[in-house]
């Protein structure tokens, strides 16, 4: 038997079959480079998404946990241990917010970290370190790549904007520094997102899954709520002295929405989020 | 991990994109050079998300997302554990990948203040006796139960190797978050 013939024709076949007659290709998968579409830097990405967190996050601080306490409620390090009747001090809402993004498939990521911070797992390492001294000089967003871990990276001051943040850090026994003062630069909230460029729609697509993330973490904490022994009316009114109430998730992210309008377009969550959040109700 | 032997592929793995005929035409054009991603026959590797489908946890110590963050550059040398499958293996009847050195990766300089310890957790890491943390620390804390703050009360290593490899469970069978039998 002639062995090349035998291979050429196979070989002819295979090609008949995967390239000739075969259906039309797999779109590739976009690269780090991004998709065809993709023109906008992602640096505009990440300012909308950073304005959102720290939207929500002043939301988060003076109206819920600044409130609340005045209303009764309290705010823990440890708000999620057994038996707990409490919710997540500021920078945890945000940590819960970066879990439920991860959860969604989401290439966006968010972390927060600080040079000073009161967990040591919070230490800004490596080429986070040399970009927050810059930002301490001049209050600035830093954008770079972090070639290695495939990601461009943003980095956003985080300011003490909140008598509550100088108290409580200052207080804690394990803060690294205890003389803050208010619109101190406490550390900086770092976002990652694996292309250097982004298409309109993963735009909005990675904004949306920032919205469900916010809604998701509020829920986690209004379903601990229900069971507290405490009864805290949850509905459409905020907390204030003398009233323990809590906005229910929709108020909170009309609130939210609102307060992120002026650069958001609330069509983005209208597409990405209700649906879900509908059928959760 | 445990169990998962009784799955079926689906279970864990989203189909890839594509027929059967689109699939092998993708992954050998990726070999000819023609295509740059990685396209996939049959079903994809098992995403975190995957994993949370059935595994997702409220309170969980060391949450997967956070090990994405730049400043776990180094510790990538140590232990990949940007996804489950970092550590957790499949397939193979083990449970965890683990030389018992991961813990290394971010504690090196670990120093806690009021130490219960007679030889204090600073002193634990400076003799690079990281095999001790899993005797006392649940990586995941989802088993319900205290932290010992002696190192006389400490689990026995071999009893933790064990359970790296899909043994026994020392740590408990009280849990603060059960997996679900299937993706919901």
């Amino acid at each position: 038997m002639n062995t090349i013939p035998t291979i050429s024709a196979i070989a002819a076949v295979a090609c008949v079959y995967l390239f000739a007659t075969a259906p039309a290709p797999l779109p590739e998968a976009p690269e780090r480079s991004g998709s065809r579409n993709a023109v906008i830097p992602v640096s505009k990405l990440f300012d909308t998404v950073n304005l959102v967190n720290a939207k929500t996050r002043q939301i988060w601080t003076s109206r819920i946990v600044g409130k609340g306490i005045e209303a009764g409620l309290k705010f823990e390090e440890h708000w999620l241990d057994d038996g707990e009747e409490a919710g997540p001090l500021p920078a945890l809402f945000v940590r819960l917010t970066a879990e439920n993004l991860e959860k969604q498939k989401s290439s966006l990521a968010l972390f927060l970290g600080s040079d000073k911070p009161i967990n040591k797992a919070n230490l800004f390492q490596g080429e986070q370190v040399a970009q927050f001294a810059a930002i301490n000089e001049d209050n600035k967003p830093r954008y770079f790549s972090m070639e290695r871990m495939g990601v461009e990276v943003g980095m956003y001051p985080d300011f003490a904007s909140a008598p509550a943040c100088v108290s409580c850090h200052n207080q804690h026994e394990k803060s690294a520094k205890q003389d803050w003062k208010l619109n101190d630069v406490m550390g900086a909230t770092t976002w990652t997102f694996p292309s250097k460029k982004v298409s309109d729609s993963e735009i909005h697509k990675n904004i949306g899954h920032l919205y469900t993330a916010i809604q998701k973490s509020y829920q986690t904490y209004l379903d601990r709520v229900r069971k507290f022994s405490a009864n805290v009316k949850i509905g459409k009114e905020w907390p204030e002295k003398a009233n323990l109430a809590l906005p229910d998730a929709d108020t909170f992210m009309d609130a939210i929405l609102e307060a992120t309008a002026p650069a958001v377009d609330k069509k983005v969550y209208l597409d990405a989020a209700s649906i879900e959040n509908r059928d959760r109700r | 991990m445990p169990g998962h032997a009784s799955l079926d592929c689906a279970s864990c793995h989203e189909p890839a994109p594509g027929d059967t005929r689109q699939q092998i035409q993708a992954i050998v054009a990726s070999w000819l050079g023609w295509r740059h991603d990685n396209p996939q026959f049959g079903f994809l590797p098992p995403q975190n998300s995957d994993c949370a489908d059935c595994h997702e946890r409220a309170n969980d110590r060391h949450p997967i997302n956070r090990f994405r963050e730049p400043r776990f550059l180094s510790a990538l040398d140590i232990v990949d554990a940007r996804t489950c499958g970092g550590c957790h293996i499949e397939h193979t009847g083990d449970r965890v990948a683990s030389n018992g050195q991961y813990c290394e990766a971010c504690h090196k300089n670990v120093e806690v203040k009021h130490d219960p310890l007679e030889l204090s957790h600073a002193n634990l890491a400076s003799q690079q006796r990281w095999d001790t943390c899993l005797q006392c620390h649940d990586f995941h804390g989802n088993h319900k139960r205290e932290t010992p703050r002696s190192l006389a009360l400490r689990l026995d290593l071999s009893a933790v190797k064990n359970y790296l490899k899909d043994g026994a469970d020392p740590f408990g069978t009280e849990k603060s978050s059960k997996a679900k039998q299937a993706r919901q």
